[in-house]
C-alpha cells in the first residue's frame, strides 16, 4: 500500500464482452475529493461495485488500507424502504452498518438540506431529495471513505451548488470518491481526477496537473478595437504559429511554444503600438482536457 | 465527526420487519383474508343445503345434502386458508424476502451488512409469524362461528388442524424463500409459488407421496377426526422448511449483485 493511499486497484478486469473494466490500475488517496470520470460504459460503476465487494472481478486486485477504515457507497439513484421516514432511514443505515456518527439525525439531515423533512415518509420524496438522503444515509455510518455515484445528477442548480459545497467540506475530513458526467461540477470540487476510457485508466493525477498537461501556447488578446489589424501584424512575427481575430476586439494567438508566448508575445504587443486591454492564456477547462484525452485514447 | 457503536433504540432488522408488515398494511390484509374465511366457511357449511337447493331449483334434479357437522365448518376453513390464504401470505413473504429485487435497495443493504442471514432471518421469520397469526385467528373465528351455527368442534381436532396448518405454511414458506433467493424476482417467484401450491393438491391423490410430504397435511377431515397420522408429514415439512431456508440464505449470501 502506498503512502497515503486508501485504495490501490491493480490490473482489474471485469469483462462484460468488451465493456466493463479491462485492466484498470489506479490509486485513491485517503483524503480529498477524487473524481472518476469517463464516457458512458467506461467502467465507473463496475469499478465502484467491485471496490465495495458487491461484484467479484475476473482478475486483478483491490487493496483497501486498514487505516482507511469503513467505506460507504451511494448509487446514483438510491432507493429506500418507502414506508420509513427519512430519520428512520438514517437509524436503519447506522444499525445495519453497526456504526453511527456522533451527529444526530437532525444535524445530518440539515447538513444535506433535508432539515425540514426528517419525519416524512421517503416514498413521497422527489429524486433530488432521495439523492440527498442517500448522502445522509452514508454519512450517518461515519465512513472514512465515501463513494458517490453521480451525486448531483438529480439536483437543481441550487441543490447542486449546495451538495458540491458539502462534498468539498467532506473531502477535507475524509476521502470522497465521486463519478459525474458534469465536468463543471468535478472541476469545482475535485482534487484528484481519474479518467477511465474503454475500461482502462487513461489519466490519474491532480486536477491542476491535468489542466496543465493540456495547456497549449494559445493566448487571447483583447484590444479596444481593430483586432483584425493586430492579428495581421502578429501573424507575420517570429515565434507566432497563428493569429486570428475572433471578434472585433479579440485576437487568438498560437505561439510555437509556451516559452515563446511568455517571453516574446508581450514584446510583440508592445511593438504593435496598439492599446492592449488584456492578454490571457487560453487555459483548457476540464471539458477540453477530458475530450482531448479520451479522443487521443480512441485514436490509438 | 466521530463514530460510536450502535446501541438500543436504533432501527434493527427485526423492528424494520415489524414496521414493514404494519405500515404497508400487510398484517391487516392478511388477517382480513384469514378472518373472512374463518367466518365465511362455517356459514357456507351451515347453509350449504339451502344454497344448493336454490341453485338447483328444478323438478328434474334433486340433490340431498347431509346435515352439517362441526367438522364441515373447520374443514371448509382449512381448505380456503391453505389455498387462498396461503397464496396471499406467500406473496407477502416473497416481496419481503426478495432482497435483491431492487438493485439500488440491494446496494443499500449489501454494502452495510455482509452477513446477510441477519437480514433474511428476520424477514422470513416475521413473514411466517404473520401468516401463522392470521391462520390461527382465522381458525379461532371458524371455531367460534361453527360452535354457534353447527355445534362445538372438538378441541383436539382443532389443535391438530392448527399444527397441520402451521407446518404446511412453514414448508411452503421455506420453499418460496428458497425460490426468492434463486430467482430474485417477486413476480416470477410468486407465480411459481402459486403453481406449486395448486399442484400440491393434486399430489393428495398419490397417497404414498402424500404421506411423506407436506401434502399429507391436507387431509383435513382425517386430521380433524384423528384418523390420519400427522407425525411423518410434520417432520417432512419441518425438514423441508429448514433445508430450504438454510439453502436460500446461503445462496443469497454467496451471490454477486447483478443489475
Amino acid at each position: 500500500m502506498q503512502g497515503d493511499a486508501a485504495i490501490v486497484v491493480s490490473d482489474l478486469v471485469k469483462d462484460f464482452g468488451g465493456t466493463g473494466l479491462l485492466g484498470a490500475s489506479l490509486t485513491i488517496p485517503d483524503r480529498g475529493v477524487t473524481a472518476i470520470i469517463g464516457p458512458n460504459g467506461a467502467g465507473k460503476t463496475t469499478l465502484f461495485t467491485i471496490v465495495t465487494g458487491l461484484v467479484r472481478p475476473d482478475s486483478g486486485t483491490v487493496a483497501i488500507a486498514p487505516a482507511a477504515g469503513t467505506l460507504a457507497y451511494c448509487p446514483d439513484t438510491p432507493v429506500f424502504e418507502r414506508w420509513l421516514t427519512a430519520s428512520e432511514v438514517l437509524d436503519q443505515s447506522a444499525s445495519l452498518a453497526r456504526r453511527r456518527s456522533s451527529a444526530s439525525n437532525a444535524e445530518l439531515l440539515a447538513r444535506c438540506g433535508l432539515g425540514e423533512v426528517g419525519s416524512r415518509h421517503v416514498g413521497g420524496f422527489s429524486r433530488g431529495m432521495t439523492q440527498r438522503l442517500g448522502i445522509a444515509s452514508t454519512l450517518v455510518t461515519d465512513p472514512r471513505l465515501m463513494i458517490l455515484d453521480e451525486p448531483t445528477s438529480a439536483l437543481d442548480p441550487v441543490g447542486r451548488r449546495e451538495v458540491l459545497a458539502l462534498l468539498a467540506e467532506l473531502g477535507a475530513e475524509r476521502g470522497v470518491i465521486l463519478s459525474s458526467h458534469s465536468l463543471a461540477d468535478v472541476e469545482k470540487v475535485a482534487d484528484t481526477v481519474i479518467i477511465l476510457a474503454k475500461g482502462r485508466v487513461v489519466f490519474q493525477g491532480a486536477l491542476d496537473a491535468l489542466l496543465r498537461q493540456q495547456e497549449r501556447p494559445v493566448w487571447r488578446i483583447r484590444t479596444h478595437d481593430d483586432a483584425a489589424t493586430l492579428a495581421l501584424a502578429l501573424a507575420k512575427a517570429p515565434g507566432v504559429a497563428m493569429a486570428e481575430a475572433i471578434s472585433p476586439t479579440q485576437v487568438r494567438v498560437r505561439m510555437q511554444s509556451m516559452r515563446d508566448g511568455e517571453r516574446t508575445l508581450p514584446r510583440l504587443l508592445a511593438e504593435s503600438g496598439m492599446p492592449i486591454v488584456e492578454m490571457v492564456l487560453d487555459r483548457p477547462d476540464l471539458d477540453d482536457a477530458f475530450a482531448a484525452i479520451v479522443s487521443e485514447d480512441h485514436s490509438r | 465527526m466521530s463514530a460510536s457503536t450502535i446501541h438500543a433504540g436504533s432501527l434493527s432488522p427485526w423492528r424494520v420487519e415489524w414496521l414493514r408488515v404494519w405500515r404497508t398494511k400487510r398484517l391487516v390484509g392478511l388477517l382480513f383474508v384469514y378472518a373472512f374465511f374463518g367466518f365465511a366457511d362455517p356459514l357456507l357449511a351451515r347453509y350449504m343445503a339451502k344454497i344448493i337447493g336454490s341453485a338447483t331449483n328444478s323438478s328434474q334434479i334433486r340433490i340431498t345434502v347431509a346435515e352439517p357437522v362441526p367438522a364441515d365448518g373447520m374443514v371448509g376453513y382449512m381448505g380456503s386458508a391453505m389455498q387462498i390464504g396461503l397464496l396471499v401470505g406467500l406473496a407477502m413473504l416473497v416481496s419481503a424476502c426478495a432482497i435483491d429485487a431492487s438493485y439500488p435497495l440491494a446496494i443499500f443493504y449489501r454494502t452495510r451488512r455482509r452477513d446477510l442471514w441477519t437480514l433474511l432471518v428476520p424477514r422470513v421469520t416475521v413473514s411466517l409469524a404473520t401468516m401463522t397469526l392470521g391462520f390461527a385467528l382465522g381458525l379461532a373465528a371458524a371455531w367460534y362461528e361453527t360452535a354457534i351455527l353447527i355445534g362445538t368442534p372438538s378441541g383436539a381436532g382443532v389443535l391438530r388442524l392448527l399444527a397441520a396448518g402451521f407446518c404446511y405454511q412453514l414448508a411452503f414458506g421455506g420453499v418460496a424463500f428458497l425460490l426468492t433467493a434463486i430467482l430474485r424476482s417477486v413476480g416470477t417467484t410468486t407465480a411459481i409459488a402459486i403453481v406449486l401450491v395448486l399442484v400440491s393438491s393434486v399430489l393428495t391423490t398419490w397417497p404414498s407421496v402424500a404421506r411423506w410430504s407436506p401434502v399429507g397435511l391436507t387431509d383435513y377431515a382425517g386430521i380433524y377426526a384423528g384418523t390420519t397420522g400427522l407425525r411423518t408429514a410434520i417432520v417432512a415439512s419441518l425438514v423441508i422448511a429448514a433445508v430450504a431456508i438454510g439453502a436460500g440464505t446461503t445462496i443469497a449470501q454467496h451471490r454477486q449483485l447483478e443489475r
